[in-house]
């Protein structure tokens, strides 16, 4: 009862944000700005706020790279970054933002916020900015950037937003233990992938605490992690043309049917607390863990302290292609609508920002993974030093992106209800047939 | 000397023990943060029950990487703005409520409680154009500063619903011997009323404290630099989207836990009481 009175409290919350941001939407959207306005302005001598969401070394490197673009930029402009919270907070504080006209200049955003920015007029198109011969990039500038992570940004073609970095969803595996159960690789297959979680549940790694739990893989309930086993088992969320889900389909069921599987062997569990995969991989108790490639420097940390001193790596799923698909996302960069000089402004600082120079450096500090091709060149012996980056690294060429609706955020939440639902005992054919039409209903709320 | 029957002795014994337990797994997380704050990195990841070492470095660590010393007078001046308008708004509305008699008054007083119902995140939206208008039409500077991060908390419904409560419970004689006197009702209420609601008030400023040192999501909305930032946006710095820093959070978290402890123990009777008196408790 009192859960589902909360639940009906947050759905109301979540109501009034999204009437907020109807309100926004009901006057309508301005025209994007001409490629001869574009030309025309002069960015000289603006100051910009930018809401970002990083913390501790990120948020430093971070803060020295702005005050480098500061005293180095040729047009006098001033960019002042301002920490506004996680993802969530940033969203909640735009959306707000946007009806009180207190918004920033340039904000992280995850695609479907963008969209949903976008689609209330809050952020302008950027292609204007990157097809302007003034100011834009060179055709061997665009040519750098990896195709798929600038098409992620794009909606109905147009270019919302702009990656300054990506991550992406890898297997994190105990390369020892792998060792001890006969195995000198990763898995290739899914059925090795059983047969490896299955092995680890019954012989648990040497240097772990003896009585404790020993699992195969630790799961996560995120959508992020069922978007990825279902890239992994050949299928997509979203349809070719973008206009429906595609939730109810065999890979789903394959990706959902493994996982009720592996629970059943008793070599799955849920995990219980955030990050506490981190901690039970860094001790031994778990022999895969899934999780996004920003993770790395958290795990290569508990390891080292975890006082087990194992060789571990990362590696794709097992694809049933056989070619690796990896889920690879991130925040990009929006620019809000202000004036046409703050707007050129705010392109110029991004555009600095994406510069391989640039992305080498934000790469050392923050172990995201470039957008430009050529940063690779730099980075030489970062590679050396980080061999597990590396591993990730090579996979971005396989990259996959989950869909960027505005509504998405919803449905990773059913997503997560589907996925607990089916692990806990619910019919998966009734579960995903429901999850496919509530799904579906967001698309033509939405429209 | 009469002994006490053994039925008797063994029940209360029983409670003691029950109660014992409950205290237990109630302290249980608050002892998990204060051993984890000595704890390294490495132990919190093992979940070691003791620190091996005793690192009192976390604390000045977790002091000095999120600007806790900035946040916590931050903290301190917002909970005192906020606590004191909180009293003084809900005395005022109280005491009508409970006292004067005016057609609809029991109307008003439902409403005032209807608010309850509502939870501040439906009351964000309205609030931030509130305080955003504010900011652009007053010569004061709302965002980004005190004001917008007080005044929109100094009316509780909870609070003027406990002080109302406890003011119906005074007899009315009070108010006849002080009209006799030729008190009105503002000497009345701010002469003797006010030293008789000690107790509610103090625990109408307890909770009032509690709810302004807890807040996050509001002063990330209202603000945009950590000049006027509390200590919840401090103990923030320590989780990003990759991982937490345990250690470092809890020792965070004990040292911004510190102050509503001593305001606990030093009131502790009085909030008891306040609770009590207002018919809450059980």
């Amino acid at each position: 009862m009192g859960a589902a009175i909360s639940a009906l409290w947050s759905r109301l919350a979540l109501g009034i944000l999204t009437a907020a941001l109807a309100a926004a939407c009901s006057e309508g959207r301005q025209p994007a700005a001409t490629a001869d306005e574009v030309e025309r302005a002069d960015p000289s001598g603006q100051s910009l706020v930018f809401w970002y969401q990083h913390t501790r070394e990120r948020e430093t490197a971070l803060l020295e790279m702005i005050r480098d673009f500061n005293r180095a930029n040729e047009y006098g402009i001033q960019v002042r970054g301002e920490y506004a919270g996680d993802y969530d907070a940033v969203y909640n504080k735009m959306i707000v933002g946007l009806q009180g006209g207190t918004v920033p200049d340039v904000l992280v955003a995850y695609q479907n916020q963008a969209r949903a920015y976008y689609a209330a007029d809050g952020i302008v198109a950027l292609d204007p900015y990157i097809d302007s011969p003034r100011w834009g990039l060179s055709d061997s500038a665009r040519a750098d950037f990896f195709p798929a992570f600038l098409q992620q940004d794009r909606v109905d073609g147009v270019q919302i937003c702009f990656p300054p970095n990506r991550s992406m969803e890898v297997l994190y595996y105990n390369r020892d233990w792998l060792r001890e159960l006969g195995y000198d690789h990763p898995p290739q297959t899914w059925e090795e992938f059983r047969q490896m979680c299955r092995a680890a549940h019954r012989q648990p790694f040497s240097r772990a605490q003896p009585g404790c739990r020993s699992l195969g893989l630790l799961l996560e309930i995120d959508a992020s992690r069922l978007a990825s086993l279902v890239f992994a088992h050949g299928g997509d969320l979203l349809s070719a043309s973008g206009d429906a889900y595609t939730l109810d389909t065999p890979q789903m069921r394959a990706a959902l049917g493994l996982l009720v599987e592996l629970a059943r062997d008793g070599c799955l569990e849920q995990l219980g607390e955030p990050y506490g995969d981190q901690r039970e991989f860094s001790v031994g108790r778990v022999l895969f863990v899934l999780r996004s490639s920003s993770s790395l420097p958290f795990v290569a940390i508990a390891v080292r302290e975890g006082g087990l001193d194992f060789q571990w790596d990362v590696a794709p799923l097992p694809s049933v292609s056989g070619t690796p698909v990896v889920n690879v996302y991130g925040a990009s960069l929006a620019v809000a609508r202000t004036t046409p000089e703050r707007q050129l402004a705010s392109w110029l600082f991004i555009k600095w920002f994406t510069e391989p120079e640039q992305q080498a450096r934000w790469v050392r500090a923050s172990k995201y993974f470039p957008v430009r091709r050529s940063t690779a060149a730099s980075l030489a012996d970062y590679f050396a030093g980080d061999p597990q980056y590396h591993s990730a690294y090579r996979l971005l060429e396989y990259g996959r992106s989950e869909p960027s609706v505005a509504g998405y955020q919803q449905v990773r939440r059913m997503m997560q209800e589907a996925m607990v639902g089916v692990l806990e005992g619910d019919d998966v054919d009734r579960t995903l047939a429901q999850l496919e039409r509530r799904a579906n209903a967001t698309l033509v709320d939405g429209s | 000397m009469a002994t006490r029957p053994a039925g008797r002795r063994w029940r209360r014994a029983a409670v003691y023990a029950g109660l014992s337990l409950w205290a237990a797994v109630s302290s249980f997380p608050f002892l998990w943060m204060l051993l984890s704050s000595f704890m390294t990195r490495g132990e919190t990841l093992r979940r070691a029950l003791w620190p091996e070492r005793v690192q009192w470095g976390n604390y000045a660590e977790a002091w000095r990487e999120a600007s806790f010393g900035l946040y916590f007078r931050n903290s301190l001046v917002i909970a005192a703005v906020q606590v004191g308008g909180t009293l003084l708004f809900s005395l005022l509305a109280a005491y009508p409520l409970a006292r004067l008699r005016f057609r609809g008054r029991e109307l008003v007083f439902g409403c005032v409680l209807a608010t309850l119902m509502i939870p501040e995140s439906v009351t964000m939206v309205p609030n931030f154009l509130t305080v955003t208008w504010l900011h652009r039409a007053t010569p004061i500077a709302w965002l980004n500063s005190w004001p917008a991060l007080t005044v929109p908390f100094m009316v509780s419904a909870f609070s003027i619903f406990l002080l109302r409560q406890f003011m119906r419970s005074q007899p009315s004689e009070l108010w006849d011997a002080a009209r006799i006197d030729g008190a009105g009702h503002l000497r009345f209420l701010f002469q003797i009323q006010l030293p008789l609601c000690r107790a509610p008030l103090l625990t109408v400023g307890m909770f009032s404290f509690i709810g302004s040192w807890n807040a996050l999501a509001w002063p990330l909305l209202v603000t945009n630099t950590p000049d006027w930032r509390p200590i919840s946006v401090g103990l923030q710095q320590f989780v990003s989207e990759a991982g937490a820093e345990v250690h470092l959070q809890t020792a965070g978290a004990c040292i911004a836990t510190v102050p509503v402890l001593v305001a606990y123990f030093l009131l502790q009777r009085e909030f008891t009481e306040g609770i009590s008196m207002a018919g809450l408790k059980g």
